[in-house]
Formats: C-alpha cells, structure tokens, sequence
C-alpha cells in the first residue's frame, strides 16, 4: 500500500518514463526537444511540489495529481505524433502562422509559445488544443494541434484549422483583450448574443430544448465560434470556405448546442464576409475562372441566402465592422493575414492540377532560364478547390483524394524551393 | 532514338510537354544531357523479417484473398517519413524504395533514363535497377537504394542522388499503356506474378503431382 503523497510520487516517476518513452521516436519538427525540455520543466515543478506536502493536505495533492494527469495526457499526444500520421507539409506551414500568431511581439524576452502537432483516431477531430489559467507552471504555453489521422493527406479540409487557431489566438493572453474589445464585442452588438434575455427568447423562436444552464453557456461560447469562422476565412482565404462547407453541410444544419451556433448561422456569418472581401469578383472576371469561382462561392452564397431569418443572429453592419478590425489585427503579424494571389497564377494551378501535375513548377522562360516562385500555401488550397469545381472539357477533373495529394506534393515542393531561396538569401548565392 | 539535350529539355519544360519540378539549382542540376534527381522524403525499408523469401507464385495465390494480399504488400516494408534535415541510414547490403524529390510527366514521345550520379556510386551507393521511364509516365520516381559498400551510408532528404536522361520515341503513336506505378505519390511495391501465371500455375501442378 502507498500513503497519498508516496503514490503521487511514484506517479511522477510513471510520467517521467512515458516522457523519456517519446525519445524513442522522430516527431514533426524542430520543436520537440523545447517541448521535452518543457515537459520535463513542469514536472519537476509538479514532482517538488509533492516533496512539500504532507499526507493530509488533500486539497493541494488533489490539485497537484490533476496537473499531473494534464501533463501525462499531453505527453500522450507527444509521444504519438509521429510525421507519418499527418500532412506534416501543411502542418509545418500551419505551424510557422501559429507561431507567429501566438507569440508576445511586444515582450521580446518572452519564450516563444509551442505548437505540437499529433493525430487522433475520430473522423473529423480538428482541434487545437490550448492552455489556460496554469501561469504559475508554464514558462512556454504549450498547444497542441490535432488532425484526424483518417484524413491525413486531404489538405483541402485541413483549412478548418483556421478556426481553431482563432480559439488558440484569444487565448493568448496578450492577445485576448484586444480581440474581445475590437472584435467579439462589436460583432455580437445589436444582436440577441448581446443580450442574455433577448438570447433565451430568440432559442424559444427558433424551438430549442437546450436546459436553461445550457443557454448560458451557448450565450457565451457562440460568439467566440463565430469570430473564430471569421478568424478563418482571413487567415486560410478562400479555401476556408471549401472545408467548412465539406466538414459541417453533412450533418444538421439547424441543430442547437450549447457549444456552437446552428451552422446555418455560421455560413449565413461567413458567406456575408466572404461578399465582403469580394473574392468573388476578384477571380470570376479572369477567363478561365470564371466558371469554377462561381460555382464555387454560389455553393456557399446560395445555402446562404435559404438561411430563414430567424438564424441570421447577427447584425451585418457589425459583421463588417468585426471583419475590418480582425484584418488590422492579423496585418500586425507578418504573413498572417492571407492575401488574394493573383488571378493568372491561380489559373496556372488550376491548369496543372487538371493536367494531374502538382500546382507548382519550376518555370522555364522564353531564354530557358529557370524560375521558382513563392507560391503561399493558402492559395495552392484556393487552386485546388477551384479545380475541384473545374469542368474542363479537355482534361477530366482529377479524383478528390488525387487533388487532395497532388496540391500537398506542390505545398512540400515549395518548402523545398522555400527553404533553398532562404539558404541563398543567407549566403548571399556565395557556394563553396 | 536520340537523347535529349538540355536545351531541348527546357523547351519542352517549356511548351508544358513536359514537367519536372522543382528544379531548385539551375546551375548545377541541369548538366548538358541529364538533369539530377534529389531524394523525397518518404523509405520503404525492406523488412528482413517480413517473409521468407520472395516468390512471385504469393502474388497469385493472394489475388482472390484482399486482406492476405494487403498485408503481404504492406508487411514486406517499413515506412518511414522524413523532413529536411533529417536522416537516412542505408545499411550495407540493404535495399530501400525511395522517391525523388521531383515529379515528372513525360511526353509520350520520350522516355527517361535514371542512373546514379558517379559521385554517389563511388561511395558504394547503387540506385537503379529498373532506370527505364515509360513515355507518359507521370508521378514521382522511385529509386531502389542499395548500398554496395561496407560502412552505412548517410542520406538526406534533398540531396543530388541520381540523374535522369531523356530520350526521344520513334513512332510513338500507339504508346498509350499506363504503368501499373502511374500516379504514384510514393513508393511502393510492385506485383511481380501478373501476366506470368501460365508459368506459375504450371509449378504448382506439377508440385502436387
């Protein structure tokens, strides 16, 4: 038998061995030995905590043995995630946004936050796991990023992240007041969300059975969701719209929980932006995109339109208004903020990918000299839902899952071209 | 049949005939008849404890059976990813599937050619048996590793390993059979009984008598 504070301890060391356990195996990036490093950190802290207490003080074991649990768990998700498991191109290229999203730009000294990325067994297990409310134990704030492993090379869907990374950036505490302020609570104004009682009567209208607790809690998770799809949409661009409209039109549009808004509402909230940030019309007027856009954009507008009133919770003034605040936001961190490539490069993926070739090529000119362009992984996305909307006369449009596998073979041949360029930019073209 | 200089190479990178990407260091990766392959970032080890031996009569046997041919097929290797920076063991005397860095689609009037770069091969590093490229081909290529010297030999994801040289077809019109590798986005295993069974089944009647 254990006394309470001997077993603890013998948990602590259980803990320390599943961590020396991840060394075993090649992870997805440069990151995993500061996440090592910052694991072991938290539980020596955890594990000298337990030194202090005696037997009786029950409360404080109680609270230690759950931080403990915490740590076992994201542990867990460290030891399993291995590069194989997920498109570690798009991962790694999701990582470099998250980072810079996530990071403090205004205290230099403050370690830069740690994304970990892991696969998990459900169907459609997007998330991003983030830490709240342990300040005194953390000296890096760990998150963790979670693809289904079922869909591991279907990039196209991998956009939906966008929204979770949202949730990671309003948790960042830097960040959190001024996303609340300038965004979520502009957005929200004028609405029934605005308002508890206006809210609980507007879930009557619209029949709900959610239990009065419940609608609380709706009350206050539902804005958060829908800045998040905004978040999204500017962060990932118009592939956004493709993954939301695969992973949430399957299931019931109208459905109440207290966790999220009907997602008639959410694609009532984001076909407004998108008619904003007139995508639409920036593509449709190129000739060989005409098509394609449109049908594109009309499978998201036309839903839109059927919303009934009822679920259209917001005001669109303020949707505008959240929107314009957001993209201030975002073009505050470099790269962060997805900008609409141009319509004659589009077009060129779209081309390639209908020829069954990756979007992206070396391109020869009319001296022969070879030139690489930096194509943004956002808008190989963007090519590969419009080629998915193709209907091209001479070339069968390529199956899903090939599209999906040939847009991340161009996102892994940018890197490579990424990441020679910035060799050559750093030795200034001087080889050996 | 000619070979291919680079000069008609480009032209028809050019013309969109033909696509290789990327080519990321112009200077040094195009040389006047060939162009070089970089390594991908995916190894199919051959797993010693996979199967006994190999034996093209299991391709037949298993073709009705879904799951024994799955599990032949994915047992006889071991998958690995890797990104940049990471590396590479080739032990002496092993054999490893990898792909190229490159995709390529061939015109279906010319065929490509792979061999090892002399550099690697000196150091014992053998990367092709089966260097023919069918015209038309696209997808990655893959390349059979096999180290001939004594010690391990270290590569990377990236790396110059093999080049590929391009050749024009005569009479290329009727050429229009797909590969059984076609599309491939990585390496696998090919089906070494198909097209061959009359000799196979033979073999085993004449065992069972």
């Amino acid at each position: 038998m254990f006394a309470a504070r001997e077993y603890r301890i013998q948990e602590c060391e259980n803990v320390r061995d599943l961590l020396r356990n991840t060394l075993r195996y090649a992870y997805s990036s440069d990151s995993s030995k500061s996440v090592y490093i910052e694991c072991l950190a938290r539980l020596r802290l955890i594990e000298d905590a337990f030194g202090i207490l005696e037997d009786d003080e029950e409360d404080e074991l109680q609270e230690l043995s759950n931080q403990l649990s915490e740590l076992s768990e994201l542990i867990g998700r460290v030891e399993r995630s291995r590069i194989e498991e997920f498109s570690w191109p798009f991962a790694l290229a999701l990582q470099n946004l998250a980072v810079k999203i996530c990071a403090d730009h205004k205290d230099p000294t403050s370690p830069p936050p740690l994304f970990f990325i892991s696969a998990d067994d459900e169907l459609t297990s997007y998330r991003i796991i983030t830490e709240q409310g342990k300040a005194g134990l953390i000296s890096s704030p760990l998150f963790s990023i979670i693809f289904p492993r079922s869909l591991k090379n279907f990039v196209l869907l991998h956009p939906i992240l966008g929204h979770e990374l949202g949730h990671a950036a309003i948790s960042a505490p830097q960040h959190t007041l001024l996303l609340e302020q300038n965004v979520l609570r502009p957005l929200v104004a004028k609405s029934p969300l605005n308002d508890l009682i206006r809210f609980k009567k507007w879930l009557d209208r619209v029949n709900s059975n959610l239990d009065l607790d419940l609608r609380t809690e709706a009350s206050l998770s539902w804005p958060e969701e829908l800045y998040c799809d905004l978040f999204g949409l500017l962060l990932m661009g118009p592939s956004y719209v493709g993954a939301t409209n695969s992973l949430l039109r399957p299931f019931k549009t109208r459905s109440i929980s207290e966790s999220h808004p009907p997602s008639a509402t959410r694609f009532w909230v984001i076909a407004h932006a998108v008619n904003q940030l007139g995508w639409r019309e920036f593509y449709a007027k190129h000739k060989k995109l005409k098509q394609p856009a449109n049908k594109y954009f009309d499978s998201l507008t036309n839903f839109a339109n059927q919303v009934p009133r009822k679920f259209r919770l917001l005001n669109t003034s303020q949707i505008e208004i959240a929107l314009n605040e957001l993209q201030l936001f975002l073009q505050t961190v470099p790269s962060a903020l997805f900008e609409a490539p141009d319509p004659e490069l589009v077009a060129t993926m779209v081309s390639r990918l209908l020829t069954t070739c990756p979007p992206v090529a070396s391109e020869v000119s009319s001296k022969l000299t070879i030139r690489n362009r930096i194509v943004d992984f956002r808008s190989i996305l963007f090519a590969g839902w419009l080629t998915w909307m193709s209907t091209d006369a001479k070339n069968p449009v390529p199956t899903f899952i090939n599209l999906n596998r040939l847009c991340q073979r161009g996102i892994l041949q940018q890197s490579a071209v990424d990441k020679w360029s910035a060799f050559k930019e750093k030795n200034n073209d001087v080889r050996p | 049949m000619s070979v291919l200089s680079s000069r008609a190479i480009l032209k028809l990178m050019r013309r969109g005939e033909l696509y290789l990407s990327p080519i990321l260091d112009p200077k040094e990766q195009i040389g006047p008849i060939s162009i070089d392959l970089r390594l991908g970032h995916v190894a199919l080890f051959v797993r010693a404890a996979g199967s006994s031996h190999v034996d093209p009569r299991s391709y037949i046997d298993n073709r009705s059976d879904e799951r024994e041919r799955e599990k032949d097929q994915r047992q006889k290797f071991a998958r690995s990813e890797f990104t940049f920076g990471e590396r590479l063991l080739l032990h002496p005397g092993s054999l490893t599937l990898v792909p190229t860095l490159e995709w390529v689609k061939l015109p279906k009037a010319v065929k490509g050619v792979v061999t090892a770069r002399s550099s690697w091969a000196r150091e014992g590093l053998n990367i092709a048996t089966a260097s023919f490229i069918n015209p038309g081909y696209n997808g990655i290529i893959t390349l059979e590793l096999a180290n001939l010297g004594h010690i391990p030999i270290a590569l990377y994801p990236g790396v110059r390993i093999a080049q590929i040289a391009f050749y024009e077809v005569e009479d290329p019109a009727d050429i229009d059979q797909k590969s059984q590798f076609d599309m491939s986005f990585e390496p696998r295993g090919g089906n070494i009984g198909s097209h061959d069974e009359p000799f196979l089944e033979m073999e085993r009647r004449r065992n069972r008598i």
